[in-house]
């Protein structure tokens, strides 16, 4: 026994346990390497700790990886019905359209806006308010004016979240997504905006806010008056009007520059300005303003050039436009519009 | 957010707000666990079911989010022990009862995840793509080792080195993260 002993020993000086932990981590792990890992780990206090640390680690490693197959509203609705019993409530607009449920590929950008507040002061507003309400937009776009006149745009899967009554010195609303706000002027009671990270305050003014969870980064463009972001390490920058803060999620980078897309709030106003714009940005566009789903067919129609403006055209009257200005061909097949063309000169 | 608060003074606002910022990451924690998304999503529920309703008498000095990852932990735990769906019970069940702790206001979350993206990027190319192959896209080692035409000896290579690592830069947060009581 004793030489068996020393021959494990022995044997056991070639084994890598931090590739054995990996192994069983990785559920990759035979029968017998769980047996010899049991008994290396449950032998001395320091390799059960090397063990559980190991294996936090690789909890850490993925920690915010599979955030899009939770749908925290329906798991919150679940919830609220069994806690509180009351229903979401949908506020229901003429917008209601039943449009195409696609979402287009757009490599979009969100972002977050803060301005000076105390932790404490927004803690204490968080206690102390009463009921809120919520307003989603699913499959369609969605208006609603607050109690403070303040009116908001909902773009296609967004959803906002406010109190039924505003707190005297703040009013503070929730948002998940996509969204066009135009704030109710009022010095005495600012305006706070918070999205998945961060914070936005503003007086008054109009602007847009891109924060939707999958996308690195959020935008805000400012349409009238002036915006602060913040962001948690406090870097802060002001938006005037015609501007566009970007922060980047991963990064925490935080930085203004012009804001060179016309048709960034197109989704709401359905208006849209092209001027030399090759074919592929403007398809892009299109495919955004009406939830569409438009291919090109072949390249070499891609650079073709368009300058022309849409105002609150529908989707077929853009299409005929386009297709007699460039001589394409259209063809729709279910959901699916695509174009061909020879190309342009 | 400072959730350091008592949880009397837990009103239906604030336990929304708690809902919607650590629902999705519980959900992670568990997974963690127990590999199947529902069986994790009922238990972080069952977790936030008894935060509301025992929020009068739970007695504890943990702040609530301890609280709330803790009670998932055990949850978690316990469900394994139950269905036996533990690979090794040693492993899995018994050495796991670490405490569980977040010492509150130490970090915020997003600089634990930009901590940790920061931490996969410097990982060598090679090493991070098995990583994440095994980690996140849940590929066998074989199956990693055909797809980047290695051997699986270099994926155990890899995959042991990407963990060393990870550990080191990971390191402080670990120990804030889950502080272990051995």
């Amino acid at each position: 026994m004793y030489l068996l002993g020393e021959i494990m020993e022995n044997e056991n000086k070639h084994i890598d346990y931090t590739e054995l932990i990996s192994k069983y981590l990785a559920n990759e792990a035979s029968g017998e390497e769980i047996a010899l890992l049991e008994k290396w780990v449950i032998k001395d206090k320091a390799n059960k700790q090397l063990f559980n640390n190991y294996k936090q680690t690789w909890i850490l490693s993925r920690a915010d990886q599979s955030d899009d197959k939770v749908d925290i509203d329906e798991e919150w609705n679940k919830i609220r019905l069994k806690l509180f019993g009351d229903k979401t409530e949908e506020i229901e607009t003429g917008q209601n359209e039943k449009q195409r449920k696609i979402i287009p590929y757009v490599l979009k950008i969100a972002a977050v806006i803060v301005i000076a507040l105390t932790a404490s002061y927004f803690l204490y507003y968080l206690i102390t308010k009463p009921g809120t309400e919520t307003f989603i937009a699913r499959d369609s776009i969605k208006t609603s004016t607050l109690s403070d006149g303040t009116i908001i745009t909902l773009n296609y899967h967004s959803t906002l979240t406010f109190p039924k009554n505003f707190d005297k010195k703040i009013r503070k609303v929730k948002l998940e997504g996509d969204a066009f706000f135009e704030v109710e002027y009022n010095n005495e009671q600012q305006f706070i905006i918070k999205t998945q990270d961060v914070k936005i305050e503003v007086l008054g003014t109009s602007f847009y806010v891109n924060s939707r969870q999958q996308d690195p980064t959020i935008e805000v463009v400012v349409n009238i008056g002036k915006v602060a972001l913040r962001t948690q390490n406090n870097e802060q920058i002001i938006l005037t009007a015609g501007e566009r803060g970007v922060l980047i999620k991963s990064s925490g980078e935080l930085y203004e520059k012009n804001n060179d897309d016309v048709n960034y709030i197109s989704w709401k106003t359905k208006r849209l300005v092209f001027e030399n714009n090759e074919l592929s940005e403007v398809v892009q566009k299109i495919n955004e303003t009406y939830y569409a789903d438009i291919k090109i067919v072949n390249p070499e129609i891609n650079s073709c050039r368009i300058t022309t403006t849409f105002d609150n055209k529908s989707l077929d009257a853009v299409l005929n436009i386009i297709r007699e200005t460039l001589d394409l061909k259209i063809e729709k097949q279910n959901n699916t519009i695509f174009v061909s063309g020879e190309g342009c000169k | 957010m400072n959730f350091n608060i008592s949880y009397r003074s837990l009103d239906k606002q604030l336990f929304e707000q708690l809902f919607r910022d650590y629902f999705t990451r519980l959900c992670n924690f568990a997974q963690s666990y127990i590999n199947d998304l529902d069986t994790a999503r009922e238990i972080v529920q069952e977790v936030y079911i008894n935060l509301w309703q025992k929020k009068e008498s739970i007695d504890t000095d943990k702040s609530i989010k301890s609280y709330l990852y803790a009670s998932v932990k055990n949850r978690c735990l316990n469900y394994i022990r139950d269905n036996k769906k533990f690979r090794s019970y040693v492993l899995d069940v018994e050495i796991a009862d670490f405490e569980v702790t977040f010492e509150s206001d130490a970090f915020t979350e997003s600089e634990l995840q930009t901590k940790i993206n920061n931490a996969l990027g410097k990982l060598p190319e090679k090493c991070r793509q098995v990583f994440q192959l095994s980690r996140f896209e849940e590929l066998k080692y074989k199956e990693i080792a055909a797809k980047l035409n290695i051997s699986v000896k270099t994926v155990e290579a890899q995959m042991s080195k990407a963990l060393k690592i990870l550990r080191e830069e990971l390191k402080d947060y670990i120990i804030v993260v889950l502080l272990m009581m051995i």
